[in-house]
């Protein structure tokens, strides 16, 4: 894929000079907000420039194991922490192609209820984001990243076992549709697709903008926006090599993530009083099951099926084929138990539960210079996220799991009978640290709002300050969506592309 | 590991010796035996500065702190491999949140080390397929869809 297009790719490590371009626009930060608006600038004749801090991986170079994936292709290691409450590990990708290389590969589309809480909340969206335009949008992107539900041929058990409990207890569930072609079910997503099925912007937009001369500049870290009088003028980088890049452009797309755009701002001197303001998550947490019979987690769609029936309550329960490291880090045992738990890795079950948390926390640069983020769970998360644990546990006893771990401190360790879960709301006391939890959908740091005192970029995602600046990632989104945001991000860098071109 | 010094070396090899030791039907190797000098290699090159210095904390915390224990009363890696797992169940399960993330960071670093070898990841899949093939799963789907 990439092969015809090494004239279009730079990489940072070996770059070690001075060095200036010139462009129509540059774009910062490869992941589905920045990809998207690359390749629609690019394709409608833009010269563009892509710059991403993380490297290009080929599929084949993908690790097997999750310590290897974590250490090369996570930010931190998987490890950037949210203070507050509960100390929140915050999981993002650092890769060409973003957080989406890493990802599960679910798709869904913004739901029509979140997008009307956006209108309720600023009216004036209606006219630059009506859900006509929205769903448009959603529809194109279905058709580019090839979404569709996943085929029970290569679900595995770890998925279908899902399946088997919700619907034994009358839930509403599905299988996931997903951002494949080709999909063997090999459980590596979070890893890297070794064999390139998975459609992430890597394997679709990032070459399709690079065919239209888009350049891209891997391995390269955005330290600066340059602007006057209001006016954006370019970026200035370093390369992983020691060099220093000057990109002088009239148009600058932030797409760095949610925690790096507001920081990249705040850098270079744009301040704004909602900037890093009103960071939201989906906080996960997981359950861990025995079965009498293999699961093989490690095979199959790495997150094949989900139980859609309390999205509205605030909570996703979805399958999750973690490599076999992290199921045996969840697993409660020591010592020789441990090592006979590893021996028996076949049997066991992981599925998380994503939650649509209330809470709002903030993100500014701390003295090291990354971003310090604080967030509090309030008690209707607490409270979800109980109910959540309560649900997977219940759908997994019922899909004939022998016992599960429901991971509750101070509770029951090891729960076989159905019966307990129903007392679990009453027993544990809604204490964060009485949880676990980690959040991979982060969202809200450089708000869309049509007024400046409640968002950083207007309506037509350009910043209120500065002209020629646009934001086009999750950082952008009103709220939370209660659902996995790739798709919705996408659309939104669509309509971000399409408003940067109308005003060229 | 790089700065670490011989005797932090030992003591982080002793707790991840007890978390995972040897299968008792030698099914699988104990992560004493196996090399992780490239586990190390890469978390001294990407593991960031509050993560290296909480895991050292971790390790020290953990060697140290059964010597004030009445049960222990030693340091870790001094302990019989029964009282060592005991410990570290009781550090798993303590009232004090600080030593179940120590804990459980611990265990996580254990295993993250442990199965990136591609021998173990060989052995456990060999041994899964020993196992009866898998249940025969056919969900029949919900008519009802949330868009
Ligand atoms: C483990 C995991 C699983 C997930 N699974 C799903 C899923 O199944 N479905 C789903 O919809 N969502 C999923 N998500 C979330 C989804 O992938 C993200 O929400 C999405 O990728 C965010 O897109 P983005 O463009 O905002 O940022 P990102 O994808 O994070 O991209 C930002 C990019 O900017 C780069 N960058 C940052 N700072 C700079 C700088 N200064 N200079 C240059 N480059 C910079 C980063 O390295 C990164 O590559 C998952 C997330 C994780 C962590
Ligand atoms: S499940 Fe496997 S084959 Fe399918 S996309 Fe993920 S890594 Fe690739």
């Amino acid at each position: 894929m990439y092969e015809d297009l090494a004239h279009a790719i730079f990489d940072g490590s070996q770059l070690a000079k001075e060095q200036t371009l010139r462009a129509d626009a540059v774009v910062v930060g490869s992941g589905p907000g920045g990809a998207t608006v690359a390749r629609d600038l690019a394709m409608a004749g833009l010269r563009v420039v892509l710059l991403e801090e993380g490297r290009l991986w080929l599929p084949q170079e993908f690790p097997p194991d999750a310590w290897t994936a974590n250490a090369e292709l996570y930010r931190n290691v998987g490890a950037t922490l949210a203070m507050g409450n509960l100390p929140l590990p915050l999981v993002q990708g650092c890769a060409v192609g973003g957080t989406s290389v890493i990802n599960g590969a679910i798709s869904w589309r913004l739901p029509k209820d979140v997008h009307q809480e956006w209108l309720d909340d600023d009216p004036k969206l209606a006219e630059t984001l009506p859900w006509e335009a929205v769903s448009q949008s959603l529809d194109r992107v279905e058709q580019d990243l090839h979404i569709h539900p996943t085929p029970e041929e290569i679900s595995g058990p770890n998925n279908l076992l899902l399946g088997k409990g919700a619907q034994a207890l009358g839930y509403e569930h599905r299988p996931i549709s997903r951002n494949v072609r080709g999909c063997r079910g090999l459980g590596r997503c979070m890893q890297g697709c070794p064999e390139g099925h998975k459609l992430s912007m890597d394997r679709t937009y990032i070459p399709e903008a690079l065919q239209h001369q888009a350049l891209l500049y891997h391995s390269v870290c955005a330290k600066r926006i340059l602007h006057r009088n209001q006016n954006v003028e370019g970026i200035e980088a370093q390369t992983k090599g020691g060099g220093r890049l000057a990109i002088h452009a009239p148009r600058v797309i932030i797409a760095a993530g949610a925690l790096h755009s507001p920081l990249l701002l705040w850098k270079s001197g744009l301040r704004h009083p909602m900037l890093g303001k009103a960071f939201q998550c989906h906080p996960g947490v997981g359950i861990t099951g025995r079965f009498p019979t293999p699961v093989r987690m490690w095979e199959g769609a790495t997150q094949g099926h989900e139980v859609t029936g309390l999205r509205r309550e605030g909570i996703k329960v979805e399958a999750l084929g973690f490599d076999m490291s992290f199921v045996a880090s969840r697993l409660k045992s020591f010592g020789e138990e441990l090592s006979h738990d590893i021996a028996d890795l076949v049997y066991w079950a992981n599925w998380g539960a994503a939650i649509r948390a209330e809470a709002r926390g903030s993100v500014k640069p701390s003295w090291t210079g990354q971003p310090k983020v604080s967030y509090s769970l309030t008690k209707n998360d607490l409270t979800k996220i109980r109910r959540g644990i309560r649900v997977m546990g219940e759908i997994m006893l019922a899909a004939g799991a022998s016992f599960v771990y429901p991971g509750i401190h101070n509770w029951d360790e090891k729960v076989s009978d159905p019966k307990r879960f129903s007392t679990l709301e009453q027993e544990v006391p809604l204490h964060p640290k009485y949880f676990n939890a980690l959040a991979t959908h982060l969202f809200g740091t450089c708000r869309l709002h049509s007024d400046p005192q409640k968002g950083v970029i207007d309506t037509n995602f350009q910043t209120h300050t500065t002209k020629g600046l646009f934001v086009s990632d999750a950082s952008i989104f009103p709220s939370n969506t209660g659902v996995n945001p790739q798709t919705s991000i996408v659309a939104l860098a669509h309509l971000c592309a399409a408003s940067i071109l109308q005003e060229n | 590991m790089k700065d670490w010094s011989h005797i932090e070396k030992r003591w982080v090899g002793a707790l991840f010796g007890a978390m995972i030791p040897a299968h008792p039907h030698k099914k699988l190797p104990s992560l004493q035996e196996i090399e992780t000098s490239s586990f190390w290699e890469r978390f001294d090159r990407v593991a960031p500065t509050q993560l290296r210095l909480g895991l050292r904390l971790g390790v020290w915390i953990f060697t140290w702190l059964p010597i004030f224990l009445p049960r222990f009363r030693r340091r870790f890696h001094r302990m019989s491999p029964d009282k060592q797992t005991r410990f570290l169940y009781a550090m798993a399960n303590s009232r004090s949140f600080v030593l179940r993330q120590i804990a459980s960071t611990l265990k996580l670093f254990a295993c993250l080390a442990y199965l990136q070898d591609p021998n173990v990841r060989d052995q456990v899949t060999r041994l899964a397929d020993q196992t009866i093939p898998s249940e025969k799963i056919s969900v029949k789907l919900a008519t009802k869809t949330t868009g």
